[in-house]
């Protein structure tokens, strides 16, 4: 199978492996299905390294969204 | 493309939905994995090079070289110089010579078709895997084996994997399945064949430093050349 379709098909069963698994843990908590999928989303970029049409605006918002989830957490600790 | 948009398009007020009406958080990741995997779609090309056809002009290219190798009755092994302007050149000697050139003597040779390097006469070929190796985009801090990967895996498709190993002033490249073909013996016999000729490039251009092919073995699996740098 192409490359690509790998990715996408890896991508897609990731996410829906992090959703299913996450529901069944009864997680209530969106940051932490947002920041697995960051995390999902930047592994299979490392491992499959797809070519873009344009600049990955998907891993900027995601990487935007995990750094926020993080600052908010670390000021949430740093003023309990 | 026109899924990744659907996805996108049914994700978007899917999650708005579950969210603020359901008030169900896994529902809602189900939505945001939706709007993740649509825009992933849409910015991935489904066919980002038709492979073939490139290949078949890349292969193509290399009737010229051929026809030049052969009009000139080249036996030489070829120097692949560093990038001038951005392109990688190869010097290939018209004359048997024992004693190498030094570095500096090749990368001054003139620019010309037919040229000279310390009074012996020699060819400046623009080889096929020069522009692809500057179309590849190749930082220049690359490490050897990341460039040869990121040239031959990644934008070429070439071969399937490559490793490469530098033993003082010799560097080996080991090739997994190489996908373009050459069936032209005067090529493969001065340049090698079309990977190790690309590989050849990289090399140069990863280096900054001429580098001359040496040797190349293989069988259809596997391609091992060998090239030696010389500074």
């Amino acid at each position: 199978m192409d490359k690509h379709k790998v990715y996408l098909v890896s991508l897609a069963s990731l996410l829906f492996l992090i959703v299913v698994g996450l529901a069944t843990l009864k997680e209530t908590r969106l940051d932490v299905y947002v920041s697995l999928f960051t995390v999902s989303y930047f592994v299979t970029l490392a491992v499959f390294r797809p070519r873009r049409r344009v600049s990955d605006v998907v891993g900027a918002t995601l990487f935007i969204a995990f750094s926020l989830i993080v600052a908010f957490k670390v000021a949430e600790i740093l003023l309990r | 493309m026109g899924f990744g948009l659907a996805m996108v398009f049914f994700g978007v007020p899917f999650t708005a939905f579950t969210y603020w009406i359901l008030s169900s958080v896994p529902l809602t990741a189900l939505g945001l994995a939706c709007v993740i995997l649509g825009a992933t779609i849409m910015i991935t090309p489904s066919s980002p090079v038709p492979k073939g056809a490139i290949r078949a002009m890349v292969e193509g290219s290399c009737v010229n070289v051929e026809t030049l190798l052969e009009e000139c009755n080249v036996t030489e092994k070829a120097f692949y110089l560093p990038p001038k302007e951005g392109r990688v050149y190869v010097f290939v000697p018209l004359r048997s010579n024992p004693h190498l050139p030094d570095a500096s003597e090749v990368m001054r040779a003139p620019m010309r078709v037919i040229t000279e390097v310390r009074g012996s006469p020699g060819l400046l070929i623009f080889p096929p895997g020069s522009e692809l190796t500057r179309l590849s985009g190749l930082s220049s801090g690359s490490g050897l084996e990341d460039a040869l990967r990121h040239v031959l895996v990644d934008f070429v498709e070439a071969a399937e994997s490559v490793k490469a190993v530098r033993e003082g002033d010799k560097v080996v490249v080991d090739l997994v399945r190489p996908r373009l073909r050459t069936d032209f013996p005067r090529f493969r016999r001065v340049l090698g064949s079309l990977v190790t000729s690309i590989a050849g490039c990289v090399l140069a251009s990863c280096l900054e430093l001429p580098v001359v092919f040496d040797e190349e073995q293989g069988d259809g699996e596997r391609v091992r050349a060998v090239f030696r740098v010389i500074s």
